[in-house]
């Protein structure tokens, strides 16, 4: 007895110490060596424009934010470009918004009214899709802060690196919103900043849900994007990859759209339950299992049960370890369940030098508090993501695929970068 | 609503600009990995070619008489006996464990007596284990050179420090005694050879921090080794990936070494308390209250009669690389190098305990300092392309050819001078035999100590013998509560009280295996230290006795009738 629960012990720490140094390894892509950050850096200076773009911008219940978003839109400097406004047909808010901009616009706006119910993003952007006329369709959410030079040097990306798909950085700034608002722009600030890089030499990338350049023929030629998927954005990612696109990404702190964290600890556990929701239906899904190489497929297998996983480890380490304390295993067997803590104790020290980088690409301070919400934020913030990795699995299982949409109040448009 | 992906025709994709037809698992794993390894031999093969002969030149040097000398030192057999322990009993040592060192050092023994089934054989079990840390110096000397290499080292210059470490009498001597130090080493080595990466990869640094960690787990003195690690990682990152370079170092460092402390606090033995030993006991001892051996730089003390020990081995190694680690000090690449040196040095002449493996973890680093020193002056005398608008180049030339050929004739008298005498060292080492008597004594014991007439309580049972023969009794036989440490007999300094409670009185001893260990052991700690041993060896008369001089040793038989009090064995 003592025998197989030492076994069981040994084998959950072999694997959460794998799945945990996975994970660093990955975060840190951008830092391994200095030939890896040059690389991931990206050349700000655009040449001259030869692609034209066609931009969706899905609303829904957002007449709060959509007029400003619109107005930085019409702002972007390139010589090429429209703007398409996705609206229900039940939004007329919205509607009047997307409207009265469209009108001032010079005919840079248009308005798209989806009929479909119920209603979710990728049926709204495959509405959308016919009326595109660039050779590059991008989409950016009714509530992002776009910066104006960003197009000019994606279609520079496109051409320099002869890509499929370009993923612009998207960054969360509001970092002193909330206790976990900080983890929040953390997270976002390792995807866009290095993982995002790995993904995309490796050729396997879950795209973003905004900020992303597709080429208009192939996104048409592959029917655009799945509407019973959750996590449209990844799936399409995954599709795309599995085809061979060749994928860049464009990531500049000063470049970034910038978007708000969740308002409240409701809101993030919804919208994660619903990413990991999306995540668990690409992956029940298969296409990955397409991709040419095992390499491949194994970060997409690892990637797309990423939440599900860290829920397991949420569970595990602690359980693992009373286990060994209190059932008196040997002492090897003990200390070994101890083991997976130093590649997750090594994660949070990395953050807080990613925290240190993170304030100095924004030209913030970081003070001594904010490194304590860090640190004492992270046990609570996995278990909360825990929560919603488990969340999802239930909503799976149980059939309910409806969509939770996250609210926004604007809160990073509010002026300066960040709020003290 | 998706196309699936399988449809698009491959018109489509042609047109799309997509991979037409991609290979599924295109190059297979073991011949893209074989390829690989083709290619490492391929650029490396000149440095394969210096390296591998030599390292087959360190291993003959230490194979070389390896049961003959050097003589064996207790800690050895205190190692192998803790090895014993893990391997057969599942337990951290033969007595309590009492935080002498971090396990991590003897578990290797244990894994390697495992794999060879030491403790299946008779003989000198401590011997056995030398042929391990043969293996470990090969280790050693490799990593040297890879270091030396990435420091900059021309590949001549690296093979010399490979050369004076495999030959020097001191480095042989003791890089194949089992000493915890040397088992410490290819690790830290390691670390140092990551930290050095050219490529200034996160991944290297951090395990080189982990690296460094195994090797002060394996024996806590290497943590002197610290800053100079810490420099060399300083050097070898980038400005822009400096703070995660850094941080991974320190971080898996410190998280591998906090295993030790976790696994005192699961034990109950973090702090001191009422009737158990403790962690922080046993590093008070270490640091603060263990009894000085005094500052080898005053006449008449112990650590001078160590160092008088290691300089008659051999001093040119020290001298040698003492001198180049202040030329490494100018030299920016070879800092660390200089740093380390330096540093351990200072360390060794400070007052205090100076334990006799101390130089070990120092030799590798005066070879590669010496050798680095010549590298960098070789540098500086090197030829430089002619620059006609100077005057004075003509004459620089010629100064320089003047130092290049001072520089050969300095070099080719000192290779004159040491080498034969390193030669003779080795020979030395390997013709004494002074593991002899040991085994003569454990055989004499195997044969006349074992029907030890357990019915009459009136005769003691116990045989007192140095940690050396300690494994080698038991596994031949001989019931491990019935040999006794002779060390575990000092109840003034020893944290451990298991004997204390077991044993009060000579008479529980039968015999009394006075060696060269335990004479030392006598004179060093005066009574009332060590009582019962003394009480013991003088209620006892000699009957046998193996080598002569000061490598005797000889086996006492306790009658607690014999009341002479003059009895003592100079």
């Amino acid at each position: 007895m003592t025998f197989l629960l030492c076994a069981v012990l040994l084998a959950i720490s072999a694997t959460l110490t794998g799945v945990a140094a996975a994970t660093v390894w990955w975060m840190l892509h951008a830092w391994r060596t200095p030939l890896d950050m040059r690389r991931t850096e990206f050349e700000r200076r655009p040449d001259e424009p030869n692609l034209s773009f066609s931009l969706l911008v899905p609303a829904r219940h957002e007449e709060a934010v959509l007029a400003s978003t619109l107005t930085r839109l019409t702002a972007l400097t390139h010589p090429n470009f429209e703007v398409i406004v996705i609206v229900g047909h039940d939004d007329p808010g919205t509607e009047q918004v997307a409207r009265a901009a469209a009108a001032q616009s010079g005919g840079l706006i248009s308005v798209v009214v989806d009929h479909n119910r119920p209603k979710n993003k990728p049926k709204a952007l495959n509405t959308a899709l016919p009326h595109c006329r660039g050779d590059v369709i991008g989409v950016f959410d009714a509530e992002d802060d776009v910066d104006p030079r960003l197009l000019r040097v994606v279609d520079t990306a496109f051409r320099r690196e002869d890509a499929h798909v370009v993923q612009g950085g998207v960054q969360l700034l509001d970092f002193r919103s909330s206790w976990f608002s900080l983890r929040n722009c953390l997270e976002y600030f390792f995807w866009f900043r290095s993982r995002l890089h790995l993904h995309a030499r490796h050729g396997f990338i879950p795209l973003g849900g905004n900020t992303v350049f597709i080429r208009a023929d192939l996104l048409k030629a592959v029917g655009g994007w799945d509407e019973d998927c959750l996590a449209e954005d990844c799936e399409l990612g995954v599709r795309l990859s599995a085809l061979g696109a060749r994928i860049a990404v464009a990531y500049d702190p000063h470049l970034v759209t910038r978007e708000e964290t969740p308002h409240s600890m409701t809101a993030l556990v919804k919208q994660r339950t619903r990413w990991n929701q999306g995540f668990l239906q690409v992956l029940r899904k298969g296409v990955w299992r397409e991709l040419p190489t095992r390499r491949q497929r194994l970060l997409a297998r690892f990637t797309l049960a990423q939440p599900f996983l860290q829920a397991f480890s949420g569970i595990c380490v602690p359980a693992s370890i009373a286990f060994a304390l209190f059932a008196k295993v040997p002492l090897v067997v003990a200390l070994s369940t101890f083991v997976p803590a130093i590649p997750t104790i090594a994660m949070i020290c990395f953050e807080i030098v990613g925290l240190r980088e993170f304030c100095r690409a924004y030209y913030v301070r970081a003070r001594f508090r904010d490194y304590l919400t860090l640190v004492i934020g992270t046990p609570v913030y996995q278990l909360l993501l825990g929560f919603a990795a488990l969340r999802a699995v239930l909503r799976e299982s149980t059939g309910n695929r409806g969509w939770e949409k996250t609210t926004h109040s604007g809160a990073h448009l509010a002026g300066p970068v960040v709020h003290a | 609503m998706t196309t699936d992906i399988l449809t698009l025709s491959q018109d489509q994709r042609r047109r799309l600009n997509l991979p037409v037809d991609p290979p599924r698992d295109p190059i297979g794993g073991w011949r893209s990995f074989r390829a690989q390894l083709q290619a490492w031999l391929w650029r490396h093969r000149k440095s394969l070619a210096i390296v591998l002969p030599l390292l087959v030149v360190v291993a003959l040097v230490r194979l070389w008489g390896l049961s003959h000398g050097p003589a064996l030192a207790d800690d050895e057999g205190t190692y192998v006996a803790e090895a014993w322990a893990v391997q057969v009993k599942h337990t951290l040592a033969p007595y309590t464990y009492w935080y002498d060192h971090p396990p991590f050092g003897w578990f290797q023994i244990a894994a390697y007596t495992w794999l060879t089934g030491t403790f299946h054989g008779a003989g000198l079990h401590v011997v056995a284990v030398r042929r391990m840390m043969v293996g470990y110096a090969v280790l050693d000397a490799g990593l040297l050179y890879m270091l030396a290499r990435r420091l900059g080292l021309r590949r001549i210059w690296a093979a010399a420090a490979i050369g004076m470490w495999a030959l020097s009498p001191l480095a042989v001597g003791y890089s194949r005694m089992v000493y915890l130090d040397n088992i410490a080493l290819p690790w830290v080595l390691g670390a140092f050879v990551l930290a050095a990466t050219p490529r200034r990869s996160l991944w290297a640094h951090t395990a080189a921090g982990a690296l460094f960690a195994l090797g002060v787990l394996s024996k806590e003195t290497m943590i002197l080794l610290l800053p100079g690690l810490l420099w060399l990682a300083w050097q070898h990152t980038d400005r822009r990936t400096r703070s995660f370079c850094l941080v991974g170092l320190w971080t898996a460092g410190t998280l591998v070494a906090l295993l030790y402390p976790l696994m005192a606090i699961l034990r109950g033995e973090l702090v001191p308390g009422h009737g158990h030993v403790s962690l922080v006991e046993a590093l008070k001892w270490q640091f603060i209250s263990r009894p000085s051996t005094g500052s080898a730089l005053s006449a008449g003390t112990a650590s001078r009669s160590l160092l008088d020990q290691w300089i008659s081995l051999d001093g040119w190694l020290l001298l040698l690389g003492t001198i180049g680690a202040i030329g490494c000090l100018v030299v920016r690449r070879l800092r660390a190098v200089g740093v380390i040196v330096v540093l351990l040095v200072a360390a060794g002449l400070r007052p205090g305990y100076l334990p006799a493996p101390y130089v070990i973890a120092l030799l590798p680093f005066t070879a590669l300092a010496a050798a680095g020193a010549a590298d960098a002056a070789w540098s500086a005398l090197r030829d430089r392309p002619p620059i006609p608008i100077r005057r004075n180049a003509p004459r620089d030339h010629q100064l320089r050819v003047a130092g290049r050929l001072l520089a050969v004739a300095a070099m080719i008298s000192l290779t004159a001078i040491a080498v034969p005498q390193w030669m003779r060292g080795d020979s030395a080492l390997a013709s004494v035999n002074q593991t002899a008597p040991v085994a003569a004594a454990e055989q004499w014991l195997e044969a006349n100590a074992r029907g030890v007439d357990t019915r009459t309580s009136s005769v003691g049972r116990d045989i007192l013998v140095d940690d050396t023969m300690w494994a080698d009794l038991v596994t031949a036989g001989f019931p491990q509560q019935r040999v006794i440490w002779f060390y575990k007999l000092d109840y003034v300094d020893n944290l451990d009280p298991s004997v204390r409670r077991r044993i009060h009185d000579y008479r529980d001893f039968r015999y009394v295996v006075v060696s060269p260990i335990i004479r030392t052991g006598l004179q060093q700690s005066p009574a009332p230290r060590y009582e019962l041993a003394r009480l013991a060896i003088a209620h006892s008369a000699t009957v046998a006795s193996f080598g002569t001089g000061a490598g005797r040793i000889v086996i006492d038989r306790v009658n607690p009738a014999t009341t002479s009090t003059t009895r003592s064995h100079r």
